[in-house]
């Protein structure tokens, strides 16, 4: 054995899993929405918006785009919050539901100001590549969340959905 | 249909490669154990030039990871470095503690086991006091050390330090800040490494999930690339069990209570004041760390009374800075001339 089996499996996995094909389809389809929309076409950012997410639902692959949003709501699914509403349960939990409810939307929030800012940062479309458009993306994306999580609110909620996964895990263990 | 074929073909050339690559083997220069208190080992390195005389250097690591960060590969090691330069190196290796380890605390790590490397160190050279580089969190310990015993240092370097854990653009310090510490009082002795990893992973999920992967598919012709990434993640994954009680008290104390700069940091009953430090300091950092911002680093300047401060920022990131390449400077390098400075 040259490489320990399991790394080596999960990196396979990791590289296997990245969608690459579908990311290069998305990219070209960006360029193609910014070149309009900076030409006047459309200048609609939320229509811009909505048929992004469009594509990226139409592929399936919005978990693996979205890496912080799909961290959240597995911690979601761990604590069984997927389904929940407000008013659901009694108030302790009510508190917990919020919080997770408003940190997917805080993180679903990144992603419109990272695209908002990817549209700014970018001025000819024209001259990058698909691999230049996806490194531009990365760079807007994490300033983004970077943004986010350094504000009180993401602290506290985040504070709060830790809490509680950690006590269901020592109860696990 | 073609950038489908094209991206199944790399793939098949980086799993290629990375059957092609070998045993990843981090952690590459010589060494010989040369003092064991518990799961804390002291490795020396072996020096294969010419020696300075009487210059031991010790450099302690912090509890997350595993200190090979500081020997990656032949190329890439500040502990390589420092002993082609005639250092004889020596380095606190923690360990794995167990759960049937008796009770460790911070001061076990602090005071009884860095204490016990430097005072084995201090007799084996029969010197008065010896240099320590702290890199990451090994620095704030080295810091408290330092602080404790100012007599038993005679030089300080700090690399990728945190010291204020409230500045304004500290990621880690806001995912923590309102944990709830107690909880852990409820875990067995250890917690298994890993679960860290999600933390880090979510300061900057985007290049460490996503980017960092499709890189590698995009460089997997590239053998040493692979073999490096490899190597990269050997590490990044291969965390070594922590005690629940130390990290319950390091992230309350420092990334809670802030307890560094708020002046409220007691080990074993003693105040950890940095103003006692008596030896010169050198603090390096990195412009682009995401787990350490530069302003928590430099915050240290704040605390100390020592007239002979330096800093030196490079433009890197928070591990750049022991493994990059990019900035044309070597921190070993760095720290040799500025060591030369201080004795010679």
């Amino acid at each position: 054995m040259t490489l320990n089996r399991k790394h080596k499996n999960q990196l396979e996995k990791c590289v296997g899993e990245l969608p690459v094909e579908q990311w290069q389809e998305l990219a070209n389809v960006l360029k193609i929405f910014f070149k309009e929309d900076k030409e006047g076409a459309s200048k609609d950012t939320q229509v811009f918006e909505r048929k992004w997410f469009d594509i990226i639902e139409k592929n399936g692959f919005a978990e693996l785009m979205f890496p912080s949003y799909s961290f959240l709501k597995a911690l979601g699914e761990t604590l069984n919050l997927e389904d929940k509403k407000l008013g659901d349960t009694d108030s302790s939990s009510d508190s917990l539901v919020a919080a997770y409810l408003r940190l997917l939307a805080g993180s679903l929030n990144t992603i419109s100001i990272a695209l908002e800012n990817l549209r700014m940062k970018t001025k000819h479309w024209d001259s990058l590549d698909t691999k230049e458009v996806f490194a531009k993306w990365i760079e807007c994306a994490d300033d983004a969340h970077t943004e986010w999580i350094l504000t009180a609110e993401f602290s506290k909620d985040f504070g709060k959905l830790s809490n509680c996964c950690i006590s269901h895990l020592s109860k696990e263990i | 249909m073609k950038e489908s074929r094209n991206s199944h073909s790399k793939l098949a050339t980086l799993l290629k490669n990375i059957d092609r690559s070998g045993p990843i083997k981090i952690g590459v220069s010589r060494r010989t154990v040369e003092f064991q208190k518990n799961e804390m080992v002291l490795y020396k390195y072996k020096n294969i030039g010419a020696t300075k005389n009487n210059s031991p250097i010790l450099l302690v690591y912090s509890l997350v990871n595993r200190p090979e960060i500081a020997d990656l590969s032949s190329d890439r090691s500040l502990i390589k470095e420092l002993c082609d330069l005639g250092f004889s190196v020596y380095l606190i290796d923690w360990g794995d503690p167990e759960d049937n380890d008796s009770e460790v605390e911070l001061s076990t790590y602090i005071i009884d086991y860095l204490g016990s490397a430097v005072d084995y160190i201090r007799d084996a050279y029969l010197k008065e006091a010896i240099d320590v580089i702290g890199l990451c969190q090994g620095g704030t310990f080295a810091v408290c050390y330092a602080s404790l015993f100012p007599e038993k240092i005679s030089s300080l370097i700090t690399t990728a330090t945190p010291i204020d854990f409230h500045s304004e653009k500290d990621r880690l310090s806001a995912l923590i800040r309102h944990v709830d510490l107690k909880v852990f009082e409820k875990f067995p002795r250890t917690i298994d490494g890993r679960m860290l990893n999600f933390f880090f992973l979510f300061l900057k999920p985007y290049k460490l999930l996503q980017k960092k992967y499709f890189d590698l598919l995009e460089n997997g012709h590239d053998l040493v690339y692979v073999q490096n990434f490899l190597k990269m993640e050997k590490w990044i994954f291969d965390c070594p069990a922590i005690s629940s009680n130390a990290l319950r008290e390091f992230a309350s104390t420092f990334y809670q209570e802030n307890a560094l700069v708020e002046k409220t940091l007691f080990l074993n009953g003693l105040r950890v004041e940095p103003s006692d430090i008596s030896a010169p300091i050198l603090n390096i950092f990195a412009s682009n760390d995401h787990i350490v911002p530069i302003e928590s680093s430099k915050a240290l300047a704040r605390l100390i009374t020592h007239p002979d401060y330096s800093e030196i920022e490079m433009d890197c990131g928070h591990v750049g800075l022991y493994v990059g390449k990019s900035t044309g400077r070597s921190i070993g390098g760095l720290i040799a001339a500025w060591l030369d400075t201080q004795h010679y």
